[in-house]
């Protein structure tokens, strides 16, 4: 997949969701919540195969280092998902529940992307990919 | 199949890694301080709570214009305004839907998210344009 197709794919779910995320706020369509988050779904899971399947095969090969970047951006996904799911339930079905319990996955899942980015792992990627 | 580079994915939304930090840490405190005040452990108005935004939006026009100093400096005028540019657009659009959402939080009800999200679809057009420019 190229650049462009992946920028595209990421682009239009994008824009879905926000569409769907209007009208569903607006309260024109009284959509599931969880109907609501579907392209979200979808881009996570697309994400996750994607970077998982790196991961996997960075595991495999046992005698080069493993690729730190691709785990922690696995991590931030996988956190993302859960808090999309607490959220939906807490705006579906569990009207108590705190935010600070349904906000706290997002906070993990902002800091492993922020150490994604920031933490200079990627010179032990690029040591195992060439 | 793979995923975007985090070069590519700067190139493609016109943000460093330096900016997209500083907006992640904006979202983090924001987002904190968010959850404390809908579960009414605290009572700020959502102006102030949205003053983070507004101090990272700040530091990100610092760190635009300081690009687009030292581009010019080193001869390269036509690459910093056109940068200059998107990202003058971002930052504006991002600004807009920040205040449109604390105004529809706090005074103007009447305003429905299609009208806030305004901006937003602003975003997605220039993002488009930017993603077919990619090579």
């Amino acid at each position: 997949m190229t650049t462009l197709q992946m920028s595209l794919v990421i682009w239009s779910l994008c824009a879905t969701f926000i569409a769907m995320l209007a009208f569903r706020l607006d309260e024109k369509h009284h959509w599931n919540w969880f109907g609501v988050f579907i392209p979200m779904f979808i881009l996570d899971l697309k994400l996750l195969a994607i970077a998982g399947y790196e991961v996997y095969t960075g595991f495999r090969r046992q005698l080069e280092p493993t690729c730190p970047r691709e785990s922690l951006f696995v991590l931030g996904v996988i956190s993302k998902t859960t808090f999309q799911i607490l959220l939906c339930l807490r705006l579906e079905y569990l009207a108590n529940l705190p935010w600070t319990v349904v906000l706290a996955p997002f906070w993990i899942a902002i800091i492993f992307f922020q150490a994604n980015i920031l933490v200079p792992l990627n010179y032990f990627c690029d040591g195992s990919a060439e | 199949m793979r995923l975007l580079e985090l070069g590519e994915l700067c190139r493609w939304i016109n943000f460093t890694p330096v900016e997209l930090s500083l907006l992640m840490s904006a979202t983090l405190i924001f987002s904190f301080l968010a959850a404390l005040k809908l579960d009414g452990i605290i009572n700020p108005s959502w102006w102030s709570l949205f003053a983070v935004y507004f101090v990272a939006d700040g530091m990100l026009c610092y760190f635009a214009l300081i690009v687009f100093i030292r581009l010019c400096f080193v001869g390269q005028c036509k690459i910093a305004a056109i940068r200059a540019l998107w990202s003058f657009f971002q930052l504006l659009a991002l600004l807009a839907l920040k205040q449109l959402l604390c105004s529809k939080y706090d005074s103007h009800k009447q305003l429905t998210y299609s009208e806030v999200f305004t901006p937003l679809y602003g975003i997605l057009v220039i993002l488009m344009i930017r993603a077919c420019q990619m090579r």
